[in-house]
């Protein structure tokens, strides 16, 4: 399969009041076509960013560097207009409030419409079938009338289908979704993720699944990568990654995720201590204050990225079940 | 001035629908917008109610006072021209130069400061550095300046006093766009692949409109005085026609023998003001989604 997405050596920096914050350091990634790729991590953990990087919508301030190829193409450093052509045809996104992320002022036919003529150049009478097909498609009921109604008469997860509809208008070969549950409950979320399955089933569009939440990586990724201070520590296929982690800031994510049938545990998991200070260097592995297998080496030498078997790669330098 | 309205937000369309009711409750506002649309329904029609041309002088009847008994129902100025016929021609003018001024300042600066404020970084700031500028001059000296090169005529006092009311409204709504820019579904349309021309206009001008509506509210008593200013000093509307402002420098002239002169456009125009303010006042007050 060949890969749709290949990110190779990014780093991304921001620069504020003179302090440069390092918020990707060299990080690898590869998609394929069709693919589903869960990237998971804590706030400030540099996700979002890498999805705001693929886009190209980092912020005025951000320096970024390495490659990213989309397609085959280089679009890190791509000009503006090729970029615009990209996005929302091939290349879309959906962001983690559903609340505001439809501007206010237009019916939802006429924005859904609205991508399709701009686009697609479509006639609007034929764009406006199509934007109803949409929303049948992915589960809006009585859709002629949402169709009509504006973003605020309709509830949070109603509108985080209407976005998704609205990001696989054009047929995208790759959609990244930026936390695309955490603004809903968890009824729908669950439904949410099922779309998203249908969804790529149907228009074989390649998903990049960022979230903070493993349960919700868990049921649509069939990779995963596990992003810290920046950078990759982990990557596996889903199901390896849940059945033995090797980095323990995995096994220990893993640990914190709650569950149900441990409902009667005394208390849940917490992970002890923060994520390093990004602006400042940080030597040896970021992990290594708030790990419990740390030891002198680690805070001394930043452990590589390494293959530990022919799917899975870790950066640690005392994997576990290794 | 009045004060800038505060960040109203985005206003749902639903709120549209509540504003116009809680505006129709508010009682001031329902006079002065009563006395507004009378006032325009007068200057259009009222003069040809009256037998009255606004520049038949009657020697007969110079300088007389109100009084329903002769054809002049609100006197004669000092040279026999009818008050009545005269002041609603005033209205007329005045009215039209508050809305065409206010519609170029709407025009320009709707566009100046949504493009200022959605690009932001340096291109904002040269943008507001030429605001800043402008707003320093002299605004009379401008417009003396304006008249002895051009002369004077109506269009160009149009013009001129639009090309100074946007200042502020391009400040209103630059400060709105910058909010807005931060927000999901400018960033949403960004992702979407719209261009900047796209998203200023279809999707960050459209929310701004409901602090615009209201500071366009206030921004046309502001013009009608900025004429009357204007023609009080002589600079303004030309003989023999007439605006609020030309009529109440010529009854201030005769203030003590005949008051009337004074008074009619006087009142006229204070109506016009109080109502354009309250109004504008009211509509603040039914757009603020924080109070409802």
């Amino acid at each position: 399969m060949s890969a749709i997405l290949a990110i190779d050596g990014l780093s991304v920096e921001f620069r504020r009041a003179g302090a440069a914050i390092g918020a990707l350091r060299q990080v690898g990634l590869k998609v394929a076509a069709g693919e589903c790729v869960g990237i998971v991590g804590e706030s400030g953990s540099g996700k979002t960013q890498l999805g705001m990087a693929v886009m190209g919508l980092l912020p005025a301030n951000a320096a970024a560097s390495g490659s990213i190829r989309f397609a085959g193409r280089e679009i890190l450093a791509a000009p503006r207009a090729l970029l615009q052509s990209l996005r929302g045809a091939k290349l879309a996104m959906i962001f983690q409030d559903p609340q505001s992320s439809l501007t206010p002022h237009l019916r939802i036919g006429v924005q859904l419409a609205e991508v399709l003529v701009f686009h697609r150049k479509m006639p609007r009478r034929r764009a406006q079938d199509a934007a109803l097909a949409m929303l049948r498609r992915v589960g809006i009921d009585d859709a002629a009338r949402r169709m009509r109604q504006y973003p605020h008469e309709l509830s949070g997860g109603m509108r985080q289908r209407v976005l998704i509809g609205m990001s696989l208008l054009c047929g995208p070969d790759l959609l990244i979704a930026d936390e695309p549950t955490t603004a809903l409950d968890v009824a729908v979320q669950a439904q949410v993720i099922g779309l998203l399955q249908d969804m790529r089933r149907e228009f074989h569009t390649a998903i990049v699944l960022i979230s903070h939440d493993l349960a919700v990586v868990a049921g649509l990724a069939e990779r995963i990568y596990v992003m810290y201070a920046g950078r990759i520590v982990e990557t596996a296929r889903a199901a390896d990654l849940y059945r033995g982690p090797r980095h323990p800031y995995t096994a220990a994510l893993l640990r914190c995720a709650p569950r149900i049938d441990a409902a009667l545990a005394p208390r849940l998991d917490t992970l002890p201590g923060q994520p390093p200070n990004l602006a400042l260097p940080i030597e040896g592995c970021a992990f290594a204050p708030r790990c419990w297998r740390a030891t002198e080496r680690c805070t001394r030498e930043r452990p590589l990225l390494l293959p530990a078997d022919a799917t899975a790669q870790a950066a640690c330098h005392h994997p576990l079940c290794a | 001035m009045s004060a800038p309205p505060e960040d109203l937000g985005p206003l749902a369309p639903g709120l549209w629908r509540g504003a116009g009711r809680r505006l129709l409750t508010d009682r001031a506002a329902t006079a002065a917008l009563a006395a507004i649309f009378a006032l325009i329904a007068a200057a259009i029609i009222g003069p040809h109610v009256n037998p009255n041309r606004f520049d038949a002088i009657d020697w007969g009847n110079i300088a007389v006072g109100p009084s329903l008994r002769h054809a002049h129902w609100l006197g004669t100025d000092r040279l026999g021209r009818d008050l009545f016929v005269r002041t609603l021609l005033g209205t007329r003018i005045s009215l039209a130069i508050g809305l065409v001024a206010t519609s170029v300042s709407l025009a320009v600066g709707i566009v100046y400061g949504a493009v200022a404020g959605f690009a932001g970084g340096r291109v904002d700031h040269l943008m507001m550095r030429v605001i800043e500028i402008l707003s320093g001059l002299p605004l009379i000296f401008f417009v003396i300046l304006l008249t002895v090169v051009f002369g004077r005529n109506l269009l160009l006092l149009f013009v001129s006093i639009g090309a100074i009311g946007w200042l502020t409204m391009a400040r209103i709504v630059r400060g709105q766009a910058m909010v807005l820019r931060g927000r999901e579904f400018i960033e949403a349309a960004v992702a979407g692949g719209a261009g900047p021309a796209r998203i200023i206009f279809r999707h960050i001008v459209p929310n701004v409109i409901g602090p615009v509506i209201v500071y366009a509210t206030l921004t046309v008593p502001q013009m009608i005085l900025f004429e009357s200013f204007l023609s009080f000093l002589g600079l303004g509307v030309q003989e023999p026609q007439a605006s609020l402002g030309t009529l109440i420098a010529e009854g201030a002239a005769e203030m003590e023998s005949a008051p009337w002169m004074l008074l009619v456009p006087g009142v006229v125009l204070a109506i016009l003001l109080i109502s354009f303010n309250v109004l504008g006042d009211a509509l603040r007050d039914a757009l603020d989604v924080k109070e409802h």
